[in-house]
């Protein structure tokens, strides 16, 4: 059995599972945060209780702190949701992923929310994907979700990342191959023994990623690495071959070679968010931009991915480092990436992100272009004001 | 005759040989600033008047600090209309979300014991605490002064504050200005000098003056002074021996002369929708807050997050109450993270931002939904300015705002055993 | 400039402050044109789009508190607002609204008698008159009377720099 598999046939109390076949499989956790996920509460009737309040997090993350009044009503709701359910309860303390990658989620749970970037707790060994808010809603009812079992998709990982690639190369490379349509509603397992040369940080940004592929969600076999099974198909990646990579604005569907790019000037930076925030992007960030300065008229936006992480990244010297060089230290949280209140972008400005998003209008100006890479570019591109994999110009 | 702090810098500066409450005088600027909200109006009236060139460059400066970060999307416009301005009239001094202007000013020198500095902003008033005769202004007439270096300004009358005897645990000068705000009200000070005295004023640092004298606009005042002594003149890297000369005379006229027994105050909250709506804590212990702000160029520096920082460490903010802390300048956040205390904040719960306006301006950073009740160190409450006309804000000291942090209500610190 | 003139009466109390007037998340809109019509938002929402030109305001102490924006001004020329006839102004906005060749006249008496819709006559540096009674008013220092004549300060330094309309 894929190890999908294996997680949602222990979750039915089955012993095995059958692609394809519809299961009621029981939730470990529902995330509820201020992005899409509140939509699920207006589904809530005022009477009923959720199935176990230590099973559902309610978490204040997206826009914090709060960029308008709409929001901030948003954010009300849910708080006053989780005064009444007494659910776990985390605002202000960053990204609600990380947090629950770091204080909740075990390998073999599973976890549902509103997000694409629920793959992430793959990362782990747990099963994370999306829902309706509606159906949000019924799984905080009953604990239960319905569900197709999805197809897995093994792929391959060997090698080892080279100086100056990172993980978020690797995830931008398999995108860039898979395309959107290639893996639409796979599960998509990784195995190889490049497992092991991973960090738990390359993992969870490989993982973060997979819903750019409209993937059902992501998967490291931790316990297996070396197992393969039968499957969909198996795709093979070379972590040593892998090149500097960035994805051109508005999609996913175009990713190039970030050396290709010669004379494309930013406006703004960003490192941060739950693609890029994490305590060795900040790391590489601060060692790229470390004694030099951000170039004038840019940009630098810095948000580190959860409260332990920026206090980490305090005692690292990494945020006095970016203080020295110019960039703009947000408080921790989704910021730029989100894009509703911090960071924003105007008509024809240009945005490098380390985060997630480059949809048109998704930081700011429908007109704006975003490019999504991995922290060391993003930092590098502030340097030099023009977008380049390292080095500046 | 004596003279008024005000009279006599503008005597200073205008060589006139004297002058009285009501004259009119022609003012040279020593240092001239705009800002980011204002960058795309100062060049575009600048350019309409027809000139060509500014009056002396290196008196002009222009700095970022309310729309950078950017949070909405006319905010990079009016950046660029500052590089612009910068680079078609040679502007040098520059800066670029270093932290809030009227931090900075003084911070780095710029409006320095003895100046006439005029901002296109109304919180300009705070360098009065070096001894800078520093008022706001409207675009329009910044774009005159830069291109002819002169500014009318009509001799203010002037209220002498004096304050003396010990401020008790608990107590700072932004309980101190919040009481004479309340006490003088939104417009008793229209138009005057606010001069501030005492031997309360002489234990004060040069952080807490800044307090005091950003909020001297907020009951109308043109100004608000204190006399030079040896900590403005280590704070602004000038000679004492030769500011003499801006001290307090007793022959002086003022118009009105306040005294407080320091001893005697309490902490003070300005209670929404009127800055001089001011209560004793007393009246509103107990209320509950769902947002707590601590920063702005009232009370974001060293000594207020130093404040704060002692009352949380160790401790956890209420977990549903939304904390955001801000310092005002690049130097400021850097001394705070050396000394710990930017860990402690963000251990016990804040979200700490870049020096900038951040929430105190109302546009976005903590933005309140109907019904909703924020606390903050900053500087306005007025109706509607941080998100929902339904929304309230009060107004208080970083301990007052700390301790209540803590409990989810107005919390007076004094009753918090430490 | 027209030395009489009449308008119709916008009453407001004391202490209107620039957040009112104009809030800040519309400071930053490219044009004063499509900043209007927020203009007492917070307040009176539905104002703006009441206001006729040659409308009065009349309101008590402090009027115009707050922040510098000279958008605050900026925003009630305009709506074609005449004058401004308050028991106080606060400073920065009285600068402001000069220099944008608004005119302002304090008066201690015409807000406690009169009301919203009522008609007042000014004469200029003399006088008001308001259902059947007259208001002494103070004459402008000329310094600034000669701004509001040139129509604000942006006509008075293209004048001094010989900048042709």
């Amino acid at each position: 059995m894929a190890l999908g598999e294996k997680i949602m046939a222990r979750s039915t109390g089955e012993k095995t599972v059958v692609v394809g076949s519809r299961l009621e499989i029981q939730i470990d956790w529902c995330l509820v945060n201020d992005a899409s996920a509140h939509r699920s509460i207006d589904f809530f009737e005022e009477t009923t209780t959720v199935f176990d309040k230590n099973k559902v997090v309610v978490v204040l993350d997206h826009d914090t702190p709060s960029g308008s009044e709409a929001v901030s009503v948003i954010q009300r709701k849910l708080i006053n949701f989780a005064k009444a359910q007494d659910t776990i309860f985390l605002q202000g303390e960053g990204v609600g992923y990380q947090l629950m990658l770091d204080k909740y989620v075990q390998s073999g749970q599973i976890v549902v929310g509103c997000g694409e970037h629920i793959a992430v707790f793959g990362a782990i060994g747990a099963l994370g994907f999306t829902v309706e808010p509606e159906k949000l809603a019924a799984a905080m009812k009953c604990g239960v979700v319905s569900m197709l079992v999805p197809e897995t998709v093994q792929i391959e990982l060997t090698g080892e990342l080279r100086a100056g690639v990172y993980a978020k190369d690797a995830i931008l490379t398999i995108i860039r191959d898979q395309g959107t349509k290639q893996l639409a509603g796979k599960l998509i397992e990784f195995v190889g023994p490049a497992i092991k040369t991973l960090t738990l940080n390359d993992r969870i940004t490989i993982c973060n990623l997979a819903g750019k592929m409209n993937a059902f969600s992501s998967i490291f076999n931790l316990e297996e690495p070396e197992k393969q099974v039968s499957c969909a198909s198996q795709l093979k990646y070379d972590l040593g071959k892998l090149r500097s990579q960035i994805a051109m604005p508005d999609n996913f569907e175009s990713i190039v070679d970030v050396d290709l790019l010669k004379n494309v000037k930013v406006n703004e930076v960003f490192v941060g968010g739950c693609s890029g925030g994490r305590i060795e992007d900040l790391r590489i960030a601060a060692g790229i931009i470390k004694g030099k300065k951000v170039a004038k008229g840019v940009r630098m936006m810095v948000a580190p991915i959860t409260s332990e992480i920026y206090v980490q990244a305090l005692r690292e010297g990494l945020i006095t480092d970016f203080i020295d060089a110019g960039a703009v230290v947000m408080n921790q949280g989704c910021s730029v990436c989100w894009g509703k209140s911090q960071g924003i972008i105007d008509t024809d400005e240009v945005l490098v992100s380390a985060g997630s998003y480059n949809c048109k209008g998704c930081a700011g100006a429908a007109t704006a272009k975003i490019y999504v890479a991995s922290a060391a570019t993003a930092a590098a591109s502030a340097i030099s004001g023009f977008i380049n994999s390292q080095g500046g110009r | 005759m004596g003279h008024t702090l005000a009279e006599k810098i503008l005597i200073h500066n205008t060589k006139v040989k004297t002058c009285r409450p009501g004259d009119i005088v022609i003012t040279k600027p020593d240092v001239v600033m705009f800002h980011d909200i204002y960058t795309p109006f100062v060049y575009d009236k600048f350019k309409e008047m027809g000139f060509t060139k500014v009056w002396d460059k290196n008196k002009v400066v222009i700095m970022l600090d309310h729309l950078l970060p950017t949070c909405l999307k006319d905010d990079p416009r009016h950046l660029r209309y500052g590089y612009k301005f910068a680079e078609e009239f040679g502007i040098e001094n520059f800066h670029a979300a270093d932290g809030i202007s009227h931090q900075l000013m003084p911070e780095l020198r710029y409006a320095k014991p003895g100046g006439v500095v005029y901002v296109t902003d109304s919180h300009t008033t705070t360098y009065g605490a070096v001894g800078c005769f520093s008022t706001g202004i409207g675009y329009t007439e910044m774009a005159s002064i830069l291109g002819t270096g002169e500014l009318w300004a009509r001799v203010p009358s002037a209220i002498k504050i004096q304050i003396d005897g010990e401020l008790p645990a608990g107590v700072y000068a932004k309980d101190i200005i919040l009481r004479i705000l309340g006490d003088i009200k939104a417009d008793g000070g229209t138009y005057k000098s606010l001069e501030f005295c005492g031997t309360t004023v002489d234990a004060l640092s040069v952080d807490s003056r800044l307090t005091i004298s950003n909020m001297v606009v907020e009951c109308g005042g043109k100004v608000g002074l204190f006399a030079v002594d040896k900590k403005t003149a280590e704070y602004s890297g000038v000679d004492y021996e030769e500011f003499r000369w801006l001290q307090f005379d007793k022959e002086a006229e003022y118009e009105q002369e306040l005294h407080y027994d320091a001893t005697t105050l309490v902490p003070y909250v300005a209670c929404p929708p009127y800055v001089d709506n001011v209560h004793p804590i007393h009246d509103v212990a107990g209320i509950e807050v769902h947002e707590v702000f601590i920063g702005s160029c009232t009370n974001g520096r060293l000594e207020d997050l130093a404040i704060a920082a002692k009352i949380l460490e160790g401790k956890k903010i209420d977990k549903f109450v939304k904390f955001i802390v801000t310092p005002a300048s690049r130097q400021i956040f850097k001394d705070a993270i050396a000394a710990g205390y930017i860990e402690t904040l963000v251990q016990a719960g804040a979200m700490v931002t870049h020096p900038y306006c951040s929430l105190c301006q109302g546009r976005s950073g903590g933005l309140m939904a109907e019904n909703e009740v924020l606390l903050g160190t900053n500087n306005r409450n007025f109706l509607g300015r941080m998100g929902s006309a339904k929304a309230k804000t009060y107004l208080s000291s970083p301990a007052v705002a700390a301790v209540s942090a803590i409990t989810g209500k107005i919390t007076d610190p004094r009753t918090v055993s430490k | 400039m027209q030395r009489s003139f009449e308008g119709k009466i916008w009453r407001f109390g004391d202490d209107i402050d620039t957040d009112i007037i104009i809030p800040t998340q519309y400071v930053a809109l490219p044009t004063v044109e499509e900043m209007k019509q927020y203009t007492f938002e917070p307040l009176r929402p539905e104002l703006a789009a009441l206001i006729q030109p040659g409308d009065i305001i009349v309101a008590g102490k402090n009027f115009g508190c707050g922040s510098s924006r000279e958008q605050a001004p900026e925003v009630l020329c305009a709506l074609k607002i005449r004058c401004i006839i308050a028991k106080s102004f606060a400073r920065i906005f009285f600068r402001n609204a000069i220099n944008n060749g608004l005119l302002l006249i304090e008066s201690p008496d015409l807000q406690d008698h009169c009301e919203e819709g009522d008609t007042v006559k000014v004469e200029i540096n003399s006088k008001l008159v308001c259902n059947g009674k007259e208001y002494a008013i103070p004459a402008m220092p000329d310094n600034l009377f000669t701004i509001i004549e040139d129509g604000g300060l942006v006509r008075s330094m293209k004048k001094r720099n010989h900048v042709i309309e």
